[in-house]
């Protein structure tokens, strides 16, 4: 057991659309799910810089709509 | 160690002491006879005295008492010295001394000692230790109702011990003792021939051992299983052996209550924008001051209608929440309205700090897609950004709504904050609004932050320390005073201003903190100060020794605050106190109410008390990531996986550090080349990577180093390949870092020195060379002056200097200039101030200036 930490990690995101990398082998925490990647960390880092377009929270994104169409 | 293997054996059939004593031969058997009975509590403590007695130097190998109370129950003690005969042996002997036929002859064969010897680490054992080198021995009684008992204690006790080693995580049940020193009940079989011999195992003492841990696992006379260690009191601290015990007993049980940090109360839900905070307190107190700038006062009234003016034309810009305005402003009144100014517009501020050089700039600029930047000037580094000059104060009497136009949410951003960056260019980190208002709730209580307080603006705005020190204060209704900057460099200077603000919040570093210190003296100048507040970088809690004589602590509370700019400035408070000073304590004590704090092993696994592992961050704090960097946002900001709400996410600090029995954390230093110079936040990769950015350069290496007291840490810089130039390579930097990135020195050496396992080796490093630029000294006015001018800096920077040299380019700083005016006063050359040594950098340029003066 190397003393580096995890070979293989998880993209997962949350409900506010925010990604984070996760350690494949464990459970997935509450309130995340599978982004639908795994990899090695530099792997699952250069997915995130591709996929996580909008770095703002979905509530505010969403609130911001409700504000303008209003 | 002569303590002796002994058995205590309850007696099931009369023994007759004369029958005894014919078995044992010539050693003599000791009979008592007590007054009182077997069950009492003074026979047990007797039994376990006379179990433990060691043996005396010469003698007999063996001592047997006959023990009869006054209930004519009877006990038999057998011992023998250690290392000759273990427990069978001694069976052996309590059998034959009960007159069990079945044993034949006396027992010879001698036990080898040093079997039960194993060698851990026992960093995770300190604690208090009380080091007298005694044996304690604590016990826990495991659950009744485990299955195969013996396998699970060998288990637990294995997983135990690696989690606090880092060893392997997993011994196989099968293994019976494993090398762990752990003695296993006594056997069935030997239960039996004892039985048969009219006797019963009643108790048995810690096996002899000179191991600093050793376990034992024994049935009670109920049936049940009692587990104990037996350890040195100067190596293991009870707490730990006793945190030990029960997380074996708890694995045994099916039950482990993963020891995660103390999670602080739930601070009071504050949802409130930063300008929201601040237009409370205007609306409360229009007319209470709220900065004070070289004698210039501003109410509140005045700073939020110059905010609302300044946001009147930043809107019209076309900025609102969510965008980013630079904010490139000298220190004063005007900084902080601007600063509100954008934030009530609804934008979020980056500070630009005016001394950094273009690159830096530019590339700030640019990468947090600024869209205006408020500053009197264009510059080029811009890049083409427009910019807007703050209008001037807005004359009284107006009236004015403030802020209400185009409101930000509380998890809109609030500022942007660049830090160094390993790969070689800084990063912003983006902060929201709700994140300073959870910081808030968090301590506006417990620190009693209110309308008669006085805090300084101190650090720079670009230092996030500087966020606490403006928002908090005028969030709560305190007088801001802004400290220029040569006051805030001459600490005498500095401290008259505390005096005369009546400054009762401070913040400093404990670098700073170090040159206010060297103020204290019979008479100085008396200071309010009544909550001091050190943050930035590790304090030695030493320091304070001499600031607890001059300001007792019930009349100053003294607080070490841990923090990271990616959870909102603060973490983790302490309140320190003269004891703590003395003790020299690491301690940075415990989240701050809303934020939660981990310390993790490379898996995520939290560590058990006393085990150093990587700390994570948690709660209210945590900010919402790197500005434009997605990948690296998901590295650092993660799951939380522990004590968050689903959805919440933990930082990854980097920093290194550990929980203590008693609950508060330590820190340990950092896990990769991050360093803390001066409270300001640098990656010694960010300045190897922009040296390595010159073809002339194949390898490099940054060294923090420290002279004497921590005011004195600097970096030096090493460079491999035959075109490098250290000047032109300084002069390359200076024009992509900001100053306090600078190194002092910078030395030419042919190859970096490597360990076996091909890291640097720091410690072959050189001793860094001066830069020193022949020039002839002109014949100036006084040449004399300039000589001993220049032998004070000499001896002062323990180097050589010619009349031209950067005193500060020459391993100088603020510290070491103040030692030079020092002793220049001494020598009766001048009193004048630091400030003129500043001003005035080279010896040449020194001597004119005094000079001039003295002329």
């Amino acid at each position: 057991m190397s003393d580096n930490g995890p070979e293989r990690w998880t993209v997962l995101i949350n409900s506010e659309e925010q990604y984070g990398l996760f350690p494949a082998e464990l459970p997935t925490p509450g309130g995340w799910r599978p982004a639908g990647f795994s990899g090695t960390e530099e792997e699952c880092v250069s997915y995130v810089d591709e996929h996580w377009t909008d770095m703002r929270p979905l509530s505010l994104r969403q609130a911001l709509e409700d504000g303008s169409a209003a | 160690m002569t303590r002796p293997a002994s058995l205590v054996l309850r007696a099931r059939r009369p023994l007759a002491a004369a029958d005894v004593q014919a078995r044992l031969g010539s050693p003599v058997l000791w009979t008592e006879a007590l007054p009182y009975a077997a069950g009492d509590p003074r026979a047990d403590a007797l039994r376990r005295r006379a179990a433990s007695r060691p043996f005396a130097a010469q003698g007999a190998p063996v001592r047997v008492l006959l023990l009869t109370y006054a209930d004519r129950v009877q006990d038999l003690v057998v011992s023998a010295r250690p290392a000759t005969l273990d427990e069978a042996g001694l069976t052996d002997v309590a059998c034959l001394l009960a007159g069990d036929g079945s044993v034949e002859g006396w027992p010879q064969a001698p036990v080898s000692s040093g079997g039960e010897a194993f060698t851990l680490p026992l960093d995770w054992a300190a604690g208090t230790l009380s080091g007298t080198g005694t044996r304690e021995v604590l016990t826990v009684r495991l659950p009744e109702d485990a299955q195969d008992i013996e396998a699970a204690v060998v288990t637990a006790l294995s997983v135990a011990l690696a989690r606090r080693t880092g060893g392997a995580l997993s011994a196989g049940p099968g293994e019976r003792t494993g090398g762990l020193g752990l003695r296993l009940p006594t056997p069935a079989a030997t239960v039996e021939r004892l039985a048969a011999a009219g006797l019963r195992l009643l108790w048995r003492p810690p096996a002899p051992t000179t191991a600093p841990l050793a376990f034992s696992l024994d049935r009670d006379s109920d049936d049940s299983y009692l587990l104990s260690c037996d350890f040195r009191t100067d190596l293991v601290a009870a707490e730990a052996a006793r945190a030990l015990l029960a997380e074996i007993r708890d694995r045994v049980a099916g039950s482990t209550d993963e020891v995660t940090t103390p999670v602080a109360a739930q601070a009071p839900e504050l949802k409130a924008t930063i300008h929201d905070l601040v237009a409370a307190r205007a609306e409360e107190q229009p007319d209470a001051v709220a900065v004070t700038e070289n004698g210039v006062e501003l109410t509140y009234r005045q700073l939020l209608d110059w905010a609302e003016e300044i946001a009147t034309r930043v809107r019209a810009r076309g900025t609102g929440p969510g965008q980013l305005v630079g904010v490139s402003l000298p220190r004063g009144t005007e900084l902080i309205a601007s600063l509100l100014g954008v934030l009530m517009s609804g934008a979020a501020y980056v500070p630009i700090d005016l001394s950094y050089p273009e690159d830096r700039l530019r590339y700030m600029t640019e990468d947090s897609g600024l869209t205006l930047v408020l500053a009197h000037e264009q510059r080029p580094a811009f890049a083409g950004v427009p910019h807007l000059a703050p209008p001037p104060l807005p004359a009284d009497g107006q009236v004015r709504r403030w802020g209400k136009a185009q409101p930000a949410a509380p998890s809109d951003p609030a500022y942007a904050i660049y830090t160094s960056g390993s790969t070689g260019r800084p990063k912003g980190v983006v902060v929201e609004h709700r994140n300073f208002a959870a910081l808030l709730a968090a301590t506006q209580d417990e620190f009693g932050l209110g309308g008669s307080d006085v805090w300084t603006f101190f650090h720079s705005f670009a230092f996030d320390f500087s966020v606490w020190e403006i928002w908090a204060c005028l969030a709560t209704g305190g007088r801001l005073v802004v400290v220029p900057e040569d006051v805030a460099r001459v600490p005498e200077e500095f401290r008259e201003l505390l005096h005369t603000e009546g400054v009762t919040v401070l913040n400093q570093t404990p670098s700073a903190f170090v040159q206010l210190l060297s103020t204290e003296a019979p008479g100085a100048s008396s200071l309010a100060v009544r909550l001091l507040i050190f943050g930035g970088e590790p304090l030695d809690s030493r320091l304070l020794l001499p600031w607890f004589d001059a300001h007792p602590e019930d009349r100053c509370r003294v607080v070490n605050m841990y923090g990271i700019t990616e959870t909102t400035v603060h973490c983790t408070w302490a309140t320190l106190t003269r004891r703590d000073a003395l003790a020299g304590s690491r301690s940075i004590g415990t989240p701050l109410p809303g934020w939660t704090v981990h310390v993790l092993d490379p898996y995520g696994r939290p560590l058990p008390a006393g085990v150093p592992g990587e700390i994570h961050v948690g709660g209210a704090g945590v900010a919402r990531g790197y500005l434009g960097r997605p990948g690296l946002t998901a590295q650092r900001f993660r799951p939380d996986h522990l004590a968050g709400h689903p959805g919440a996410r933990l930082y990854r600090s980097g920093d290194r550090g550990r929980l203590c029995h008693d609950g508060q954390l330590e820190h340990l230093g950092r896990l990769d080349g991050q360093v803390k110079v001066r409270g300001y936040r640098i990656e010694l990769d960010e300045i190897r990577n922009r040296l390595l950015e010159a073809a002339e350069v194949r390898a490099a290496a940054v060294v923090l180093r420290h002279r004497g007291a921590s005011a004195d840490a600097h970096l030096d810089v090493y460079v491999v390949g035959p075109q490098a130039d250290p000047d032109a390579l300084r002069a390359h930097l200076e024009r992509v870092l900001p100053g306090y990135m600078m190194p002092s020195t910078i030395t030419r050496i042919e190859e970096l020195p490597v360990t076996g396992n091909g890291k640097l080796d720091a410690a072959r490093l050189p001793e860094p060379a001066t830069q020193p630029r022949l020039r002839e000294a002109a014949q100036d006015a006084a040449p004399d002056l300039e000589a001993r001018i220049s032998r004070t800096w000499q001896d002062v920077l323990g180097s050589p200097v010619t009349a031209d040299d950067n005193f500060f380019l020459s391993g100088g700083n603020s510290l070491l200039a103040i030692r030079v005016m020092v002793r220049l006063r001494e020598q009766g050359i001048t009193e004048a101030p630091v400030r003129v040594l500043y001003r005035n950098p080279t010896v040449r340029e020194l001597t004119l200036a005094l000079a001039e003066t003295a002329g």
